[in-house]
């Protein structure tokens, strides 16, 4: 089963997601949940590339069973892309949720943690 | 842009069938690059509860105390005095 925790900060905001496990739905390159929820996963991280300065505004782990993505300070970032790191980090969120719907606790389960200072 | 891998969370092919259905839990903490490996900038290279090791050359301390890249370029981990280690990462040439 995928595990895919999401944190969430006091502003509602996604900071960080991490998901581990292999969803065991099929063999690799048959496996339409893996490769649902790595798309998604890897789509939100090479877009954060592409606007941000990875290793200064956010990190991320891409291992086998193991991906991870987190930002590193929201205040830190400029008004515009502030909006943009937190609608990228939510349709994250949102994408794998939908996805949860469809496949079931057998597969995946979504955890939403939220932090409050 | 990066080199998308849409299988990093299916299970290996071919495993045996004794082992198939399980389901171990990936290790979160601990080191997600050992030493000698290569990394880009934000690569996460250590999950950390408190400081085991301490961020060296060109690495990055999160607020969770993860360690993690700043440059592209080779982990090392290093001793930081008799009983500390540090990790650092060096640009390749």
């Amino acid at each position: 089963m995928i595990r895919a925790r999401f944190k969430f900060d006091d502003e509602q905001r996604v900071y960080s997601f991490h998901l581990t496990g292999h969803a065991d739905y099929s063999e690799a390159g048959k496996d339409i949940y893996c490769s649902a929820v790595s798309a998604i996963a890897q789509t939100v991280i090479g877009t954060l590339t592409e606007f941000f300065k990875p290793g200064q505004d956010f990190i991320y782990t891409l291992n086998s069973g193991d991906i991870e993505c987190q930002i590193l300070d929201y205040a830190t970032l400029s008004k515009e892309n502030r909006i943009r790191a937190e609608s990228l980090m939510f349709s994250a969120y949102i994408g794998i949720k939908q996805i949860d719907m469809i496949a079931g606790q057998k597969y995946l389960s979504v955890l939403k943690e939220e932090e409050h200072s | 842009m990066i080199k998308v891998n849409l299988q990093l969370l299916a299970s290996k092919k071919g495993v045996g069938s004794t082992k198939n259905g399980r389901d171990s839990r990936s290790k979160r903490l601990g080191a997600k690059l050992g030493d000698g490996q290569y990394c880009l900038a934000g690569n996460i290279i250590y999950r950390q509860r408190g400081t085991k090791i301490h961020p060296g050359e060109n690495v990055g301390k999160g607020k969770d105390d993860t360690l993690f890249a700043t440059i592209d370029g080779q982990v090392r981990y290093e001793r930081l005095g008799r009983r500390n280690t540090k990790v650092s990462v060096y640009p390749v040439e």
